[in-house]
């Protein structure tokens, strides 16, 4: 009885996945090897960031992390945002007036910078989530120019969009969450959405132009785990 | 200027790195007084609006009389007060509304 249970098994290990011997939870993942070969839909650990990933295009073999091979795999242990819109794309929202902002913001002031300079305006390291992002910037007088914003999540960039400025006007936009638009409330409330990193995100802002001051709303929390 | 000069909080495990938060001034209290003491407002013309009994005038004494309190900064107000002064009543709409809420005359 036992040798021909020791015999199943072995039939078992030969044709399953360790990921479907365990039913396919990522309890029993296998930890992702460059080489290895694994299949469609198997989940792998990734040894970069400890999170399980499943392979979504055919079984196959790579030498590219699953955290960083967006071709090949999904996140299964969370979610993976890979691409970002503008999530404002009307006018002036009002999220800062007088000098308040909407609430559950943190409001910084960007000093001015160079033409061509990229400027570091928001960095995240750790693990955790991007709950909100709204950057403006006012013209000022300045000459019409072009501002490029790039936010880039665990070495990825999620988004990247270029966002006119007018001679006499601000220009306001969103990677992250959106406000509220209700007439008469001034300042709006900030609606969060939610971009997870597992190493680092930051947010980057270049202009054709120099630039004076401007202003980055932002929201953000930790998640905390097991080291 | 660097970006050595971003200030570094943490929240948990997590380093968030920024630019110098904007100073913000606290949201301004609402401005709102007692029924009666908006009346004394009215100074020395209080008894002859209270006791003016054309229609118009009756009405803006009505609309403030049932309320709980009196919002200096209700859009509504300062045509409330125009209609005083056009039945004659000499009073100043302007120092009414701005004169900052003292203590006493909270509702």
């Amino acid at each position: 009885m036992a040798q021909r249970r020791r015999n199943y098994r072995a039939y078992l290990m030969a044709t399953a996945s360790l990921d479907e011997l365990n039913g396919g939870n990522s309890l029993g993942a296998l930890v992702w090897q460059s080489g290895r070969i694994v299949r469609q839909w198997e989940a792998v650990v990734s040894p970069l960031d400890g999170e399980v990933y499943r392979r979504k295009t055919a079984t196959g073999s790579g030498a590219t992390d699953p955290s960083i091979d967006t071709t090949n795999y999904r996140a299964a242990s969370y979610n993976r945002v890979t691409s970002q819109a503008n999530q404002w794309a009307g006018g002036a929202p009002t999220v800062t007036t007088n000098n308040t902002k909407a609430s559950g913001t943190t409001l910084s002031t960007v000093p001015g910078f160079t033409a061509g300079e990229r400027k570091l305006v928001l960095s995240l390291t750790g693990r955790g989530a991007l709950l909100f992002a709204m950057l403006r910037w006012s013209a000022s007088g300045a000459p019409a120019s072009v501002l490029r914003t790039e936010l880039v999540v665990d070495d990825r960039t999620i988004f990247d969009a270029n966002q006119s400025l007018g001679s006499a006007n601000s220009a306001y936009w969103c990677p992250v969450g959106t406000v509220i638009a209700i007439t008469g409330a001034d300042p709006r409330t900030a609606l969060p959405n939610r971009v997870e990193f597992r190493k680092s995100a930051a947010l980057y802002v270049t202009s054709n132009v120099a630039q004076g001051l401007g202003q980055v709303l932002f929201e953000t929390m930790y998640e905390g785990y097991e080291s | 200027m660097s970006t050595e000069q971003m200030i570094e909080t943490r929240i948990g495990g997590l380093v968030v790195r920024h630019w110098p938060l904007a100073e913000q001034s606290p949201l301004p209290a609402p401005r709102h007084t007692s029924v009666g003491a908006f009346f004394d407002r009215f100074g020395p013309a209080k008894w002859a609006i209270l006791a003016d009994a054309s229609p118009q005038v009756r009405a803006v004494v009505q609309d403030a009389s049932v309320r709980s309190y009196i919002d200096l900064d209700n859009a509504d107000l300062p045509a409330g007060l125009a209609i005083l002064q056009a039945a004659g009543h000499e009073i100043d709409a302007e120092a009414i509304v701005d004169a900052p809420v003292a203590f006493s005359e909270s509702p």
